[in-house]
């Protein structure tokens, strides 16, 4: 921001050309080596290869944060956390409970299960136990009705969908609860009273945390959720734009539900609660926007060029969070003729100047300004640098000599403002006051 | 004494010093055996006119181009049983993570800056190279211990603040946490420096281009489920003891930038049905609680939510700075959202905000304000709609008060097309604004966009984006710019 020519010419240059120059050789270094697309097996906890890095993991989408659409853009049906399945059968876990079935009878595997991988449903062979040699080929003699269970079945036995499941975004191992002595419906509920099991008797999140405590039980996010390598949470399960992405919503908001004003109002919520935002979010997407290089449009949308300033003098949005006032908006206004300039339309006598007539002056003329700088000065420091306050504000006897006007008011020093300022930096009592003024002491 | 010179400031030696630590953490990460790099690079280009204002009105052509590098190597440190693929999180982490700009503007401007602005303008205009954040990090070393060595952001209840430095978080037995930080702020002076989240205020003279040491600690809940809380203290020094403009023997003694005390609080009651949240900060400096944000979100039934927030702040800048005499009065504002999602596809929105403006009588000058406490109001409707290829979001907003009035509308739309791999967005706005101080500012506003985004592969990604304008100022006005991001992980060695 501040730099000249002559630091580069002087050598800061070749720093920054080492740096790039490392990125670039690391980028290089690792063509031959792509990672791994998948990995076998999971971990102890039963954590599975869905983590960023591999190679079918979801990666950035490359949207910058111009448009609401990229945020509320098409999207499959379920939830990130339990994709939409599809489950052509017909089925009634009632029934089959009432006549003494227990669980573990269909879904045998269950029990030694570790990750949410591995495929738990019954097995056509299983229910041919029962109901006779249907699977996977039936029997000659036998005249089997595949569409008792079947939806989507041509004729009577001919079965054209299949079942898709796709693996749940989380880490679960069925082996590890069961042995802590988790039983079905902790988890599922009453099935008695069910027909086909859907996402719906998955289990929500507050029936986890019943355990998952933080004391009896971790409660750290990542102990359930896959994470990115980074430690933070991934939000799609695959690299698939229309997938549904984990955000904080519903029975599971957890205080900072992303709801449609969430972009313009959540500077209290992350203030309040960084750590939570921390757990999805990395750096580069709150810079997106307080340190980007395109405008976000649902924040600056259409001619903001020309609007901002309304938004500036009411503070609708805290424009310091991404502007520095006196650099970026300063600098800008300056060069559009704006500011403490003498020549031009925008100087004080210009035919377009910005402040109404009553706005500022000699002694005895009318002090418009006044009350807008008590409120919002960051507004005037947009167009202002301090040496416009000075020229009125300082005293007679200062260094940069004022119209001595007081803008303190009474009281001030007995002020703990004035007592605060005094003890931890008086130098900025030094720009308006004459080293050793008898006014510059507290009382 | 004469103004150090700006470049004196950070040695030309340290512009090495990212280089050597880069090596460093390469040989590491060839150490380590099985790595992961994650490398991100996205160019940005843009090109807009905007209309000066004046009389003149001359049409001006501005055009920007960005480059981002980022880079991730993660997993130093290799697992600690033989049976595990990658290291559990709670036996601890190293990693590395930094983020680097490249930027340059192109274009024309009415005219120069003055000077002393003109120097930091020059940074803003021309070439710019800045390390947004760069650091490695250990996670729960000795597991017990988060380091942070770099530069790096805080955002928290005390501020946005980048600085050059160190973190150290502890956590300790009792659900507690204890961090400390210690290092130099970051602003446009320092090495690929920037100064957007440097502390307001003054610019331009020497003092404001030198580095200020900082210092913070906090204390924190740790793992509770239902509660966060924090307490935390900043304080960053003016590089006085420079001498560079203190313009006398009174200018002695301690000189502070910046001195905070933040309290954050967040809480989530009844299965997380009813969580109250607020943060405030007061400012040792100006003995001013400056920034106060509190909430509750009610979560009535699994569909059906309430937000409503209230906002205090007063504009805080840094303590060289005369500016903060003159800021008194807060600025007030309350905000409530009710969000209903009446099927899986559809939500909606109404959300009222309400502004006050602060006005006291500035009896020196015989002042009284027209309204003590002059109130700003307006609110918004909006409509969101998700179906499988199609999402479309509609916005209706106004706002008035002080500065002035806008009223308007948006509609989003984006359609997905050959196998999700491309999506067509179509966007609209609307705005009618008046400004409350002249009459003659009011008009009218109106934005079409169309833009594209194209998966061409995996982890690579094209979008472009293109906007016409209609506005009093402009019979048209194009705007365009298009990315392309590439998101590419490896991973160095075997395991």
């Amino acid at each position: 921001m501040k730099r000249t020519s002559t630091e580069w010419a002087n050598g800061r240059r070749f720093g920054g050309l080492g740096v790039t120059l490392f990125f670039l050789i690391l980028f290089v270094a690792g063509t031959g080596r792509s990672a791994p697309r998948t990995r076998p097996g999971g971990d102890a906890m039963g954590r599975s290869p869905t983590r960023v890095g591999g190679g079918n993991a979801a990666r950035e989408r490359g949207e910058l944060p111009t448009t609401a659409a990229v945020m509320h853009g098409p999207t499959r049906a379920g939830t990130a956390v339990y994709p939409e399945q599809s489950i052509p059968l017909r089925f009634n876990h009632g029934e089959h409970l009432g006549l003494g079935l227990r669980c573990l009878d269909c879904h045998e595997s269950v029990g030694k299960s570790r990750q949410v991988a591995d495929n738990n449903f019954p097995r056509g062979e299983t229910c041919d136990r029962c109901h006779g040699d249907a699977h996977p080929n039936r029997a000659a003699a036998n005249v089997v009705r595949c569409d008792l269970c079947h939806t989507q079945v041509e004729g009577q036995s001919r079965v054209t969908g299949s079942l898709r499941s796709p693996k749940p975004l989380l880490h679960f191992n069925h082996e590890l609860h069961a042995k802590a002595g988790s039983n079905c419906e902790d988890c599922h509920g009453d099935m008695t009273k069910v027909r086909l099991a859907t996402t719906l008797q998955l289990p929500r999140e507050a029936q986890c945390l019943v355990c998952h405590d933080g004391v009896a039980e971790t409660s750290r996010c990542g102990a359930c959720h896959p994470t990115e390598r980074g430690g933070r949470l991934v939000t799609r399960a695959i690299d698939d734009r229309s997938m549904p992405t984990l955000v904080p919503k519903g029975t599971s908001a957890w205080g900072i539900g992303h709801d449609l004003a969430f972009v313009e109002d959540h500077a209290s919520v992350t203030k309040a609660n960084p750590a939570l935002c921390n757990t999805c979010h990395a750096e580069p997407f709150c810079l997106e926007c307080h340190e980007g290089v395109v405008r976000p449009l649902r924040i600056h949308d259409a001619d903001y060029v020309t609007t901002h300033a309304l938004d500036a003098r009411g503070r609708v949005q805290d424009c310091q969070s991404c502007h520095r006032t006196q650099s970026f908006c300063l600098g800008c206004h300056e060069r559009l003729g704006f500011g403490d300039r003498d020549e031009g339309p925008f100087a004080v006598g210009g035919g377009s100047r910005f402040h109404p007539d009553d706005w500022s002056g000699p002694a005895g003329s009318p002090q418009g300004h006044a009350h807008a700088a008590q409120r919002n000065i960051a507004a005037c420091s947009s167009c202002h640098r301090e040496d416009s306050c000075l020229a009125c504000h300082a005293t007679i006897e200062a260094p940069i000599p004022g119209l001595g006007a007081n803008p303190h008011g009474t009281g001030f020093r007995d002020s703990a403002k004035c007592l605060a300022l005094e003890q931890r930096n008086r130098r900025v009592c030094l720009r308006c006051h004459a080293p050793g003024a008898p006014e510059l002491d507290c009382r | 004494m004469p103004a150090r010179k700006h470049t004196e400031v950070p040695s030309a030696g340290q512009g090495w010093l990212p280089v050597v630590c880069g090596a460093w953490l390469l040989g590491l990460a060839l150490e380590a055996n099985a790595s992961e790099v994650r490398v991100l690079s996205r160019t940005v280009g843009e090109g807009y006119v905007i209309r000066a204002p004046g009389p003149d009105g001359a049409l001006l052509d501005r055009r920007r181009l960005s480059q981002y590098v980022n880079l991730g190597v993660y997993e130093l440190l290799p697992p600690k049983r033989p049976d595990e693929f990658t290291r559990d999180p709670m036996d601890g982490q190293l990693q590395v993570v930094a983020s680097l700009r490249l930027r340059h503007d192109f274009g024309d401007y009415a005219r120069t800056a003055l000077e002393p602005a003109a120097t930091l303008v020059a940074g803003l205009d021309g070439r710019q190279i800045d390390l947004l954040f760069g650091y490695i990090e250990g996670l729960r070393l000795g597991g017990f211990a988060d380091v942070r060595l770099g530069r790096q952001f805080e955002m928290s209840g005390l501020d946005f603040y980048v600085f050059d430095g160190a973190s150290v978080r502890v956590h300790m037995p009792a659900h507690l946490a204890l961090d400390a930080v210690g290092g130099f702020q970051v602003d446009g002076g320092a090495v690929f420096g920037y100064a957007t989240f440097e502390p307001d205020g003054t610019q331009g003279i020497p003092s404001d281009r030198a580095i200020s040491p900082m210092v913070g600690a906090g204390l924190e809940l740790d793992g509770i489920p239902w509660a966060e809380a924090r307490v935390a203290y900043r304080r960053t020094w003016s590089p006085a003891d420079l001498g560079d403009n203190a313009p006398g023997p009174d200018g002695g003694g301690p000189i502070v930038d910046q001195e905070f005390v933040s309290l954050s609080l967040a809480f989530r009651f009844a299965e997380q049905r009813v969580s109250p949240f607020g943060a405030g900060r007061y400012n040792l400096g100006t003995s001013t609680l400056d920034d106060l944000s509190t909430g509750i979100v009610w979560r009535v039934t699994p569909i059906h939510s309430v937000r409503a927030q209230y906002l205090r702040t007063i504009p805080s800048f840094d303590l060289d700075s005369i500016f903060n005499v003159f800021a008194i009065e807060p600025f007030e504002d309350v905000r409530v959202v009710y969000e209903v999602r009446p099927g899986s596809r559809w939500t909606l929105m109404a959300r009222f905000q309400g502004r006050f403006f602060r006005s006291a009588t500035t009896a020196d000058l015989d002042l009284e304000p027209s309204s003590r406490r002059p109130f700003g109001g307006g609110g918004g409707l909006a409509a969101s709609v998700r179906l499988r290829r199609f999402g479309a979001r509609c916005d209706a907003f106004g706002l008035g008060g002080e500065g002035g009035l806008r009223v308007g509308g948006r509609i989003d739309t984006r359609t997905h097309v050959w196998f999700d791999r491309l999506a067509v967005d179509a966007r609209a706005v609307g705005a009618y604004y008046r400004d409350e101080i002249d009459e003659r500012r009011r008009g009218y506003n109106i934005a079409l966009q169309a833009g594209l985004s194209i998966h061409l592969a995996h982890g690579i990604n094209l979008q472009a984006v293109a906007e016409e304008l209609f506005t009093p100022l402009y019979r048209h006005a194009f705007r365009a710019f298009g990315s392309l991001t590439l998101d590419w992980a490896f991973r160095v060695g075997q395991r």
